[in-house]
């Protein structure tokens, strides 16, 4: 070899030797760190591409009718992206144009995209939420048109290059095209810790996972030749509720006019089909604004606010619930139409001394006068017949004491103690036959009541009609949650009601239409008082028409002010509701009806 | 002899002598074997660019067709924002509150309970309202990736050529 080369082999000998042994050490340092490998993986993946998680649009809400009761807005989040600021210029009109098209505070953007909050920084949102028109308004103005002269032409490309940093990132917000109505029904979609969206309460939250579809991850490529095209990626399913959007709006109407009327504290009214166990209306006083949903919070904190009474505010019903007592006796046969009670005004039950809502004595009455004139002491008597063991196992049949199972985030279960309960007195079955000393929730009383009106049957009542999905509809078949009375007593009884609101004349009678029902006023106890405070939960509950009945009405008013009676605040309520029913669900009157047979 | 007659009679030697001395100059001249090199070197190069550019073309086509798909990709995802936002808009156009006030705006009130009046048709069937998604299947892509002509290298493509030539000529079907 040539001694003039081989200083120059030497070298590079020792060049790939120094080589060769660089790798082979950074080879065993990543063997015995293995969290360094990783964390080298995961930079060599960075610049190979990156993974966007895509979430589906939420799937739409619509009325039994298909009317959008909530959808997806495009809005924007406007951004700054500090890699291509470059001096005081952009901040400057950055900030101007944030102020002048986005309403955003000049100073608080200049002085945000002058100073990144950490060097590293690259991005960082300014503002969320910022509406589609706005931006619009912006990009129109900046889009160079053939009708700008070249002055504006250099004026806008000027503009543009300083608004380099300025990011415009679209996304979907959800959005309800009437944030009153059916609120306490529809829930809303607020942001989990992870700023990812997330129903709470009513059927955003009960179906959310569906309403919000499998978000899909994507690893996208940097190289544009590996480029992918993306899989379709499918929506959420969007959901039919029973509900009627016009019928929705006239409950409330008319809740929120008797509110005010009677100056009540809160109320409820619930409209099913008892044949199906659909809700068409389901109306809360107060209700929530679901496009300010973040007014929850202050309004929970000051004051009992539930989202949605007609599921989560337990009471104690009063006489309504003698309705369930009546039927319980019936369908058991301890007693008949024809039984007569002899009321003395009193009856001690238990040890406990009950009397009338009248404190007196209305004599000789039977099964129908006990009912009209709505007697404590009778219904007690009645429940005495019957037997605590009975009396209960039917009450639960008829669902009090657990849920109903509607597909509503947030259903409470009310409270029934049992014969085997340690804070059970014998007491309790008098109070209980007529509705006191047991909570119950209105959704619970509507379904019990609802197996009068569906031939003994109770459906399970359910606000979801059917779902879409990938363009498919599927509907929703009715089930039977139980069969707590016989269809022979489910139609005595009803019989029995309707010619009960006949004799009386009452108030809640309905124009072409035959309608049974019942009132209730129920006392409010004051815990460690006992029920002396004065103020009741008046009811009415109605159902008709009652040769085929179509609907089941349920009211309740919360400490009513012009009169603590269920007869004289809840049951004028009742055939303002059924006038809408059945104009707004086409039901015909009874002679209309009769006619077509 | 004259010089015009010598001309005459050697034209054609003339040209086959200037052939031979050029031949013989190009044989004996030193630097022959370099020549030759570098022309073999200059084909080589000339074959290698023309590759190259080859390569380059269809990468630089690969490329923008990415840029265009991704680019497509982003307004498909706009398209359907903007859809979901004007079908929100049309429902709030629809709400029971703005319907309501347009009715009353053109004239109509709401009816009164003693206002209904009920024809019987025998045989009407009621129209079923609870149809409301449409029949028909949101179109699906029928494939979920580019054919890979539109991803692979010029030396993928060619090989993938000679792969199915090869399995032509040993009889594979197609």
């Amino acid at each position: 070899m040539n001694q003039d080369y081989s200083s120059r082999y030497i070298l590079l000998g020792t060049f790939f030797t120094v080589l060769a042994a660089l790798i082979l050490g950074q080879h065993v340092s990543l063997l015995l760190d293995p969290q360094r490998g990783e964390i080298l993986e995961e930079v060599r993946a960075s610049h190979l591409g990156s993974v966007w998680t895509i979430h589906p649009p939420r799937g739409l809400i619509f009325d039994r009718k298909g009317q959008l009761l909530a959808g997806n807005e495009m809005v924007y989040e406007v951004g700054v992206d500090y890699r291509a600021i470059d001096d005081a210029n952009d901040a400057h009109t950055i900030a101007l144009t944030s102020n002048v098209y986005f309403g955003l505070d000049y100073y608080k953007v200049k002085v945000t995209v002058e100073n990144p909050p950490h060097p590293q920084q690259v991005y960082l949102p300014l503002a969320k939420g910022i509406e589609k028109e706005k931006v619009d308004h912006l990009q129109n103005f900046l889009e160079i048109t053939d009708a700008d002269s070249r002055v504006e032409r250099t004026e806008k490309a000027r503009l543009a290059a300083h608004l380099r940093g300025l990011i415009l990132q679209p996304y979907m917000k959800r959005v309800y095209p009437e944030p009153l109505l059916a609120s306490n029904v529809l829930g809303f979609v607020g942001y989990n810790q992870q700023a990812l969206p997330l129903g709470y309460f009513g059927v955003e939250a009960r179906y959310n996972e569906m309403l919000a579809g499998t978000p899909v991850k994507l690893w996208v490529p940097n190289d544009p030749r590996m480029v992918q095209d993306f899989p379709p990626i499918p929506e959420g399913a969007s959901l039919i509720l029973t509900i009627d959007r016009e019928l929705q709006a006239a409950v409330e109407k008319i809740l929120e006019e008797n509110i005010h009327k009677t100056k009540s504290e809160t109320g409820v009214i619930i409209v099913l089909d008892p044949k199906t166990g659909e809700v068409w209306a389901m109306a809360s006083y107060p209700r929530l604004d679901i496009s300010r949903y973040w007014d929850y919070e202050a309004l929970s904190e000051k004051g009992q606010f539930v989202f949605n009474r007609a599921i989560s505010a337990m009471y104690e019903p009063g006489s309504v619930f003698k309705v369930l007592t009546m039927a319980s006796a019936f369908d058991k046969g301890v007693v008949t139409e024809d039984t007569t009670y002899l009321d003395k005004g009193a009856i001690e039950v238990g040890g406990l001394v009950i009397y009338n809502w009248d404190r007196a004595g209305h004599g000789k009455q039977t099964m129908q006068g006990c009912m009209q004139l709505s007697l404590n002491v009778c219904l007690a008597w009645v429940a005495t017949q019957l037997g605590a063991a009975d009396f209960y196992t039917y009450l639960q049949a008829f669902g009090i004491g657990h849920t109903t199972g509607i597909d509503l985030d947030g259903e409470r279960a009310g409270i029934l103690k049992l014969p085997e309960d340690q804070l059970w007195s014998e007491s309790e079955i008098g109070t209980n036959s007529f509705g006191q000393g047991v909570s119950a929730t209105p959704i619970q009383m509507a379904a019990a009541i609802s197996a009068l009106a569906n031939d003994g049957k109770i459906m399970r009542p359910h606000i979801v009609r059917g779902i879409i999905k990938d363009g498919e509809q599927f509907m929703i078949t009715p089930s039977v949650s139980s069969i707590p009375i016989s269809a022979k007593t489910a139609h005595t009884l009803t019989e029995m009601l309707a010619r009960s609101l006949e004799a009386e004349a009452s108030e809640a009678l309905v124009d072409g239409y035959r309608v049974a029902g019942k009132t209730g006023t129920g006392e409010i106890a004051i815990p460690g008082a006992g029920y002396i405070s004065g103020e009741t939960n008046a009811s009415f509950a109605g159902w008709g028409p009652v040769d085929d009945p179509r609907f089941v009405v349920y009211i309740w008013l919360e400490k009513p002010k012009t009169s603590i009676w269920g007869s004289e605040v809840a049951a004028p309520i009742f055939p303002k509701v059924v006038e809408q029913i059945t104009l707004i669900m086409n039901i015909p009157p009874d002679r209309y009806r009769k006619a077509t047979r | 002899m004259t010089l015009a007659r010598s001309l005459k009679k050697g034209k054609g030697d003339w040209s086959m002598n200037s052939l031979r001395r050029l031949a013989q100059a190009y044989s004996t001249t030193p630097w022959r074997k370099q020549i030759s090199t570098g022309m073999l070197i200059l084909v080589i190069l000339l074959g290698v660019i023309l590759g190259a550019s080859l390569y380059l073309d269809v990468t630089a086509r690969t490329l923008a067709l990415g840029r265009a798909i991704i680019m497509m990709e982003n307004e498909i995802t706009e398209v359907e924002m903007i859809n979901a936002h004007l079908r929100t808009q049309l429902g709030i156009l629809k709400s029971s509150a703005m319907m309501e006030k347009r009715a009353i705006e053109m004239g109509f009130r709401r009816i009164e309970p003693e206002e209904e009046v009920y024809l019987i048709v025998p045989g009407y069937v009621p129209l079923d309202q609870t149809l409301i998604s449409s029949s028909s299947k949101k179109a699906q892509s029928v494939s979920y990736s580019l054919p890979p002509i539109y991803t692979q290298s010029l030396l993928e493509w060619l090989k993938s050529k000679l792969d199915a030539w090869a399995d032509l000529e040993r009889g594979s079907s197609p």
